[in-house]
């Protein structure tokens, strides 16, 4: 994206449609370049190989990474706490935040269902994470899922596992351990 | 997932939310393998070489 002008690559994000999901689709249009120069997110496009030589790649679905924290309910007992802390317990340390990578947004354009399965886009999301964690550490992804079977399907075969219901959203909160 | 997500705290609320927590940690299982971790390295190479090769076809 910094090689190219933003108010095309703007538009070309517009391109996108997700109307199962409005949200997805308002991220991608409005939300993914602010996300980027605000260093609060990297978007990552899945594109056809195919309409490269268009200059105007066709999006067939995206994925958006931050950087993200756990926070340790206090009080926790001990026994918990011990195990939170895993080999390097002390009981001079309060564990206070664990941080871990956010899969905040992924979704697949409509118009190309067939074009890549939503287990191969989660697993491309895992994948680009385990970059960043090979780079800087971190040990676990942290998604919001709405508590829909099918999608709630989706991340458990993938290693994802549902935590808690966040009361404020209503949404799933399900984590991925490396 | 939604957009408020990246702004939203993640707070385990209770023992049992710890508890799945650990569960998790104690039982990882990522989705891929080494070999498909080296299809996706070459992958992300191929994809800078085109946006390399789009950024030069705009300025020309």
């Amino acid at each position: 994206m910094e090689e190219l002008d933003e108010a095309d690559v703007q538009d070309w994000l517009s391109s996108f449609e997700c109307g199962r999901n409005p949200d997805i689709e308002e991220f991608l249009r409005r939300r993914a370049i602010p996300h980027e120069k605000s260093f609060k997110s990297r978007t990552y496009l899945l594109v056809d190989v195919a309409s490269m030589s268009s200059g105007r790649p066709t999006i067939l679905a995206f994925f958006s990474l931050a950087i993200h924290i756990m926070n340790v309910p206090d009080p926790i007992s001990n026994s918990l706490h011990k195990r939170l802390h895993g080999l390097y317990f002390s009981k001079d340390v309060k564990l206070r935040a664990l941080p871990c990578y956010l899969i905040g947004q992924l979704g697949k354009d409509d118009r190309y269902p067939e074009r890549t399965t939503g287990d191969e886009l989660l697993k491309k999301a895992c994948q680009t994470v385990l970059g960043a964690q090979h780079a800087v550490g971190g040990r676990f992804i942290k998604i919001d899922c709405e508590d829909i079977p099918a999608l709630v399907d989706l991340y458990q075969r993938n290693g994802f596992r549902a935590v808690q219901n966040d009361v404020s959203s209503g949404l799933l909160e399900m984590v991925l351990f490396f | 997932m939604a957009t408020s997500s990246f702004d939203r705290p993640f707070i385990l609320q209770d023992d049992e939310a710890v508890l799945k927590f650990l569960e998790a940690m104690e039982h990882p299982a990522p989705p891929f393998t080494p070999e498909e971790m080296r299809a996706f390295h070459e992958s992300v190479e191929g994809g800078r070489r085109l946006l390399k090769t789009m950024s030069s076809r705009s300025k020309s």
